[in-house]
């Protein structure tokens, strides 16, 4: 955690401010609120105002400061939320877990080595707040149901955190549909607290829908789209992507030439780029940064590389958790969280996509399904668990292997050493 | 028994990846660099495309194309690397060693050599169609 933090720290002090995704739209957004209480028009004017509230405060506390970049203390906001969000990664892993620290631990050491995290925390963007309101989100939920606590402020708690955390970015409905899904199973597998969860559901659900409905309703005035802010494309369904761009794993440049210039925009491969290399060129290559050279790339390669073994292992852990959640739902309902999170998001990550196709697949990133790292964390961290307890002599060597790699991702998460 | 269930549907995932890039090989041609570039120039951007007569440019290993972008001429190398694409760069500063700023530049293996100094606009219409 200390080394998480101090990564964080380091990245939000060396990483600059314009160099994250659409990072003058973000900053000229939350001056425009810091200097004339204006929401911005054009740009990233689509995007709730929830960070930007935030980030106006801390640009107006870099002025004060006399900072020359003050958009850096919002970097620093930005890397205490990923801290947060490890902390609350924690407790959740606890809740569903207990007794289990090898699950805890293995999934914080998961996510604390996924590029895609420390990249993202160190921008100035409203993600990193989104990623802390949705863990905050699941963790109330995983509490509530194994805690069988259904009080009224748990439930005004609950409903809170997710008006705030539509009010941040879009991605915030996917966690909403997860928390809806899983307290609505919660009550089809637990008959004694069927009525609690019924009554408490529809209270909360309707007021997480007002906090945020002001939003909706001046985005629907302003743009004609109520949630994305952003036309949807007249153009047929087969023709807004290739066919290869749903289902091409993108071999083998995934793994020779892992980033936009040469590898084609499709779906799997750019979320597998950019969440463990850097597809896009915001972290390690493209100009004010390095040039895309042979090194680069073979850095990109290296990156590509590691995550595969990482990927696959998480992905084990998830498919046990699924296997689990439809064969003994009723033993630990709010485990679905974990079982529903990466499908909702990679769901609407792929919907928003097929809305608003692009020609160089800017649609697709990575950072759009960060709000899942937690949960592909504490697969992660249930599959190295079950490992562990079922073969020593075979779990000790798989899990070096991956911590080695792990210990890779994590040396390029610090902007410092690519830099 | 779950974990064990989960590591083989990963391992059978990872196998019918490698099969279907494997039948897509057999079946399917790469169009190669220079043609997603020459495609997307056509198709995304509406450019009409000529065959340059600059001899540096025709050295590029994968091929060049002359367009013209919000009126600025301008000619493109498709090398096989960044590294084959510097060597066109310096080959350019050899014969021209006062070009403007901004008429020469490089971005990844395509190298762009402009009529006049470009505009960001038009730099980015060609930073589109880089593959």
């Amino acid at each position: 955690m200390a080394v998480f933090a101090a990564i964080a720290a380091w990245n939000a002090f060396s990483y600059p401010p314009l160099g994250g995704f659409d990072a003058s739209e973000h900053i000229s957004y939350a001056r425009g609120l810091a200097e004339r209480g204006e929401f911005a028009a054009g740009g990233a004017s689509y995007t709730p105002p929830g960070f930007y509230v935030l980030a106006a405060g801390a640009i107006r506390l870099g002025d004060a400061l006399g900072l020359d970049e003050p958009e850096r203390v919002a970097q620093f906001m930005n890397a205490a939320l990923g801290v947060g969000t490890a902390l609350l990664l924690l407790v959740l892993t606890r809740l569903l877990f207990p007794g289990r620290p090898v699950v805890r631990w293995t999934a914080l050491a998961f996510f604390v080595c996924c590029p895609i995290v420390l990249r993202t925390v160190a921008m100035f963007h409203p993600q990193p707040l989104a990623l802390l309101l949705s863990t905050l989100a699941l963790t109330l939920t995983a509490r509530m149901i194994v805690q069988r606590r259904y009080g009224l402020w748990t439930w005004l708690s609950l409903a809170a955190t997710l008006g705030a955390l539509q009010l941040v970015r879009s991605v915030g409905l996917w966690t909403v549909a997860v928390v809806l899904l899983t307290l609505i199973a919660t009550a089809a597998a637990d008959p004694s607290h069927r009525r609690a969860i019924r009554n408490g559901l529809g209270i909360c659900a309707a007021a997480a829908f007002l906090l945020a409905l002001p939003w909706y309703i001046h985005l629907q005035l302003t743009t004609g789209s109520a949630v994305f802010g952003r036309s949807i494309t007249s153009t047929p369904l087969s023709e807004r992507w290739p066919a290869a761009f749903y289902v091409s794993p993108g071999l083998p440049a995934v793994i020779t030439e892992p980033h936009r210039g040469a590898l084609p925009g499709e779906f799997l491969p750019i979320l597998y780029t950019d969440t463990w290399g850097d597809y896009f060129g915001i972290w390690s290559w493209s100009p004010p940064r390095p040039e895309l050279t042979s090194r680069v790339n073979r850095r990109l390669v290296v990156e590509s590389v590691v995550g595969l073994p990482l990927t696959a292992f998480a992905l084990a852990g998830w498919f046990a958790l699924l296997g689990l959640a439809i064969a003994r739902l009723r033993d630990a309902p709010a485990r679905l969280v974990v079982v529903l999170m990466p499908l909702v998001s990679l769901a609407g990550a792929l919907y928003y996509a097929v809305q608003h196709p692009s020609t160089d697949a800017d649609t697709v990133k990575a950072m759009f399904l960060l709000t899942a790292v937690p949960t592909w964390a504490i697969s992660f961290g249930f599959a190295a668990d079950t490992l562990l307890a079922r073969s020593r002599r075979i779990a000790l060597p798989v899990l070096a292997v991956l911590a080695l790699c792990a210990l890779v991702a994590l040396q390029f998460a610090t902007y410092a050493s690519v830099s | 028994m779950f974990l064990r269930a989960g590591l083989l549907s990963v391992a059978a995932l990872s196998l019918s990846a490698l099969i279907g890039w494997g039948a897509y090989s057999v079946f399917h041609d790469d169009p190669g660099a220079f043609v997603r570039v020459k495609t997307c120039l056509v198709k995304e951007k509406g450019a009409t495309l000529e065959t340059p007569r600059d001899p540096i440019a025709k050295s590029a290993e994968l091929g060049a194309v002359r367009t013209v972008v919000e009126t600025n001429g301008v000619t493109i190398s498709v090398a096989s690397d960044p590294e084959s694409a510097e060597r066109i760069v310096a080959t350019y500063r050899r014969v021209a060693s006062d070009l403007e700023e901004g008429r020469l530049e490089r971005r990844g293996r395509l190298v762009f050599l402009w009529d006049r100094p470009a505009s960001p606009t038009q730099r980015q219409a060609l930073f589109d169609c880089q593959y």
